[in-house]
């Protein structure tokens, strides 16, 4: 069954098929934890969402329409909009009381260089606007193509292009201003 | 790519130019290729092309890190969690396959395409013509036994009795 492309998977997913369904999360499992974890910045919520939109393959597999799209293109906008809609309901989830807020920024006596590569990755992805940064996380990160990510989107393929350029240009931007802040406080 | 002035390139432009083609000036397209390197000369052409050297940097390093290597190292526990999802959680069949024959009608005739459909079309022929010919049987039997069962005036007006009519009188009997 390591063979069997995706659809044909999905459809036997859809017969109850567990060894089908056991393929498509060797598969690709990692890839959406990877995924969701660019997007949410948290392995344990990131594992939980893929596990969610996993367990909604299994259950209503059958809403998968091959005719439609690619077995890919489907999850992945499955699992973008299930780790956008967390996002959203995080930033609007009110404080508890006495609730003191942590300091985003790297702890201090962390210096090992990946965590420093991945919090300065979060705060420049961090301030782009939502569709940027889906853009960008699709682009660079996922691997895909501009039409693949475009489909997942919504968008064709110039719209898409649009934004991934203006993402851009508005992380270069974050860069230089932090390098300006920077060496104005050496100055 | 509307330029502010020809052979003149602004940092809009360059900042533009270096999201669409990369840090190489030289590989741009021909027509501003010079204007760009002569853009990237100046302070803030060098500022973009360090930041964007930068933001590179940043995602060649973090897509060699992965975000694989910074978990807890549970990657084949969280996979087998992920195929053992149909042990704990059913499938949900198609809704028509759970509802009942009233829910199935209505499912059916709601999907007007298949109304035109060759079978759809040799039903509602046949039922046409049953009802039809329902209707010329029960006619006909109808009209056939009109002589025998006919029903006087009387039998129909249930008063009949109750009121005194001018046969019910005569003078003589008095």
């Amino acid at each position: 069954m390591d063979s069997f492309d995706d659809e044909m998977l999905v459809v036997r997913v859809t017969q109850a098929n567990r060894a089908a369904f056991g393929v498509l999360t060797a598969r690709h499992g990692a890839r959406y934890r990877a995924l969701a974890f660019r997007f949410v910045n948290d392995m344990a919520l990131a594992e939980d969402l893929v596990q969610e939109a996993f367990v909604k393959l299994w259950t209503h597999a059958s809403l998968f329409d091959a005719t439609k799209s690619k077995f890919t293109t489907w999850f992945h906008r499955i699992v973008v909009n299930r780790c956008l809609d967390e996002k959203r309901k995080r930033r609007i989830l009110p404080l508890p009381e006495g609730f003191d807020v942590v300091d985003a920024a790297p702890a201090a006596d962390d210096t090992l260089e990946v965590n420093a590569v991945q919090s300065r990755l979060k705060a420049v992805l961090g301030d782009l606007p939502e569709r940027q940064r889906t853009a960008v996380v699709l682009n660079y990160f996922d691997g895909m193509s501009n039409q693949e990510a475009a489909d997942v989107m919504g968008l064709n393929i110039k719209a898409y292009e649009s934004l991934l350029v203006r993402a851009r240009t508005n992380m270069r931007k974050k860069m230089m201003t932090e390098r300006a802040d920077l060496m104005s406080a050496f100055a | 790519m509307k330029m502010a002035k020809k052979n003149q390139m602004t940092s809009e432009d360059f900042e533009m130019c270096l999201s669409l083609y990369g840090s190489d000036c030289s590989a741009w397209p021909a027509e501003i290729s010079e204007s760009a390197t002569k853009f990237a000369a100046s302070a803030a052409g060098r500022d973009a092309l360090l930041a964007e050297a930068a933001l590179d940097k940043m995602f060649s390093a973090a897509l060699a890190i992965g975000p694989e290597t910074t978990s807890d190292g549970n990657c084949d526990m969280f996979l087998e969690r992920l195929a053992d999802i149909p042990l704990s959680a059913a499938q949900v069949l198609p809704e028509i396959a759970e509802s009942g024959v009233f829910d199935r009608l209505v499912a059916f005739f709601s999907d007007t395409s298949r109304w035109l459909s060759p079978a759809a079309l040799a039903s509602q022929t046949a039922v046409f013509a049953a009802v039809l010919s329902l209707g010329v049987a029960v006619g006909a039997t109808t009209t056939a036994g009109a002589g025998t069962n006919l029903i006087t005036d009387n039998e129909m007006d249930i008063s009949y009795s109750l009121f005194i009519v001018s046969d019910d009188l005569s003078l003589e009997d008095e």
